[in-house]
């Protein structure tokens, strides 16, 4: 099935997540004549290729945009859909947008939906931490910004001890000020894959423009 | 869309290339002979190609009237040079400024893919040569003036349309002596059987010459019409030079015969970049 396509669900238990930033600098529309952030693309692509190798029903949560000027599909479901493009493989893609200010408890509503029986499922989350991480980021410097940063990434990193629980601890308000435009979609995460049991296939952490990007593949822990 | 010819490589109408000056003379209005020592010259090709030079134009005569130069003394010039640039550059496109059928031949010989025949014909048989040889040729406007003489009180009743019906004739000439369609390549010659007044309608007016759907060389650099323009001498013409050099970029001309390549490189990329011909080298700006 093409990428961007929406199926009737067949999803199932979560056997793979990935996380992806949702920086349009990943977009082929907005590439110039060298790309700007290599590795992060390369580690996206290959994180998603290796994960709907496993998994080919593949979900995809994103957030609304934040402040649309366009008619256009928002960013992190145009980011998803060219990282499945890109994995050149089949699946099957259901795409679930989660507004950038859900509160967490309409997250953990709709996280919950998503975590029911079936296939083995992908989920591939658009998210990124914060983009006020130095004073050349996006939103300039916010010193509060690498402890909510660190957080996140903490908690990904220790989702074979239920970490991912701990997204849910993220405080809107805080992420929607520090610009964490993956804040409602990590908590969808968190709903719908906290109790099941994965462990780190890899994760690669960067910020090369004071963003916050997290490019990680967590499988089924066997 | 129009596509044409240089030695091996094939371009399109969205080329815009340089093609750097490189003077075996030791007496050219800009350089004023400093590549006039073959080292000198060797090193000037070696910078150019360097600085991202597509072409070189190797001339073994200035343009303007001086001490005459036989076609020995003129050969004796080039020829040699010519090979030794081929030997030690195998790609890069070799183009050679003589008017004179018996240098085309010796040069064409030695390994040169272009005629840049700044005359505008006055050799009859050059073209002949060029396309014995399936090389490049320039044809140029110059109102019918002879080689290394200076305007003197021309005047046209409509510059541009003169440019076209001269170069359209040379074009057709070149093709009927042999040259390949794609390999000729038009220049109205900025400056030759021109004033001031001239260069800068053919510049403002450059959109009809690339209609003509041929590909269109421009040679601005440090030229008279750009310091009267600014009333500027030899040597401080760069900034007037570049922003001509964008305006016949905007206009859609393919080829740029300048001294500096780097300033160049970077004004037809970025007009380029304007038009649309070329992404941007790197955007992470409002993308990250």
């Amino acid at each position: 099935m093409t990428p961007g396509a929406t199926s009737a669900p067949a999803r199932g238990p979560v056997t793979d997540v990935v996380i992806v930033p949702g920086a349009p600098l990943l977009l082929p529309e907005y590439r110039g004549r060298a790309a700007v952030a290599p590795d992060v693309s390369e580690s996206c692509v290959e994180a998603v290729r290796s994960a709907v190798a496993t998994a080919s029903h593949v979900v995809v949560v994103h957030a609304t945009d934040r402040e649309p000027r366009s008619t256009r599909p928002p960013v992190g479901l145009r980011v998803a859909d060219h990282l499945l493009a890109a994995s050149h493989l089949d699946f099957d893609v259901e795409h679930v947008a989660v507004a950038w200010d859900a509160t967490t408890a309409e997250c953990v509503a709709l996280g919950s939906a998503l975590a029911a029986e079936g296939q083995a499922t992908t989920m591939l989350v658009v998210a990124d931490g914060s983009a006020r991480r130095t004073e050349k980021a996006p939103g300039h410097l916010d010193p509060r910004a690498a402890e909510v940063d660190d957080a996140i990434v903490a908690a990904i990193r220790g989702c074979a001890d239920g970490g991912l629980a701990r997204l849910l601890d993220l405080d809107p308000g805080l992420c929607a000020d520090l610009l964490v435009a993956g804040r409602a979609p990590l908590q969808v995460l968190a709903a719908a894959a906290g109790q099941v049991p994965l462990v780190v296939g890899s994760l690669d952490v960067s910020d090369p423009f004071g963003v916050l990007y997290v490019v990680a593949h967590l499988t089924r822990a066997t | 869309m129009l596509t044409f010819r240089l030695g091996s490589r094939e371009f399109d109408a969205r080329s815009r290339l340089v093609m750097a000056i490189v003077n075996r003379t030791p007496d050219s209005f800009y350089d004023k002979g400093s590549t006039w020592s073959e080292d000198a010259a060797f090193d000037r090709v070696r910078e150019v190609v360097e600085q991202g030079a597509d072409i070189v134009d190797i001339g073994g005569i200035k343009a303007a009237p001086g001490v005459e130069i036989g076609a020995d003394e003129e050969k004796a010039r080039v020829v040699d040079f010519v090979a030794a640039v081929r030997a030690e550059h195998p790609d890069l496109l070799i183009s050679v400024d003589t008017w004179r059928a018996s240098v085309g031949r010796a040069v064409l010989e030695a390994g040169a893919d272009i005629l840049n025949d700044a005359w505008g014909g006055a050799d009859a048989e050059l073209v002949s040569v060029a396309g014995e040889f399936d090389a490049a040729v320039v044809c140029t406007h110059t109102g019918g003036v002879a080689p290394r003489t200076r305007p003197h009180r021309i005047e046209y009743d409509d510059v541009v349309a003169d440019v076209v019906r001269s170069l359209l004739a040379q074009a057709d000439r070149a093709v009927a002596a042999g040259v390949d369609r794609s390999r000729v390549v038009i220049d109205p010659a900025h400056d030759f059987g021109k004033n001031t007044w001239h260069s800068l309608e053919v510049t403002r007016r450059l959109d009809e010459l690339v209609a003509l759907d041929w590909p269109l060389l421009v040679s601005l650099s440090n030229k008279d019409f750009v310091g009267e323009a600014l009333d500027l001498p030899v040597g401080e013409r760069l900034t007037g030079t570049l922003a001509a050099t964008a305006v016949a970029a905007w206009h859609g001309a393919h080829i740029y015969r300048v001294h500096e390549v780097v300033e160049t490189r970077q004004v037809l990329d970025m007009v380029s970049v304007i038009a649309g011909d070329l992404p941007p080298a790197r955007t992470a700006r409002g993308l990250a």
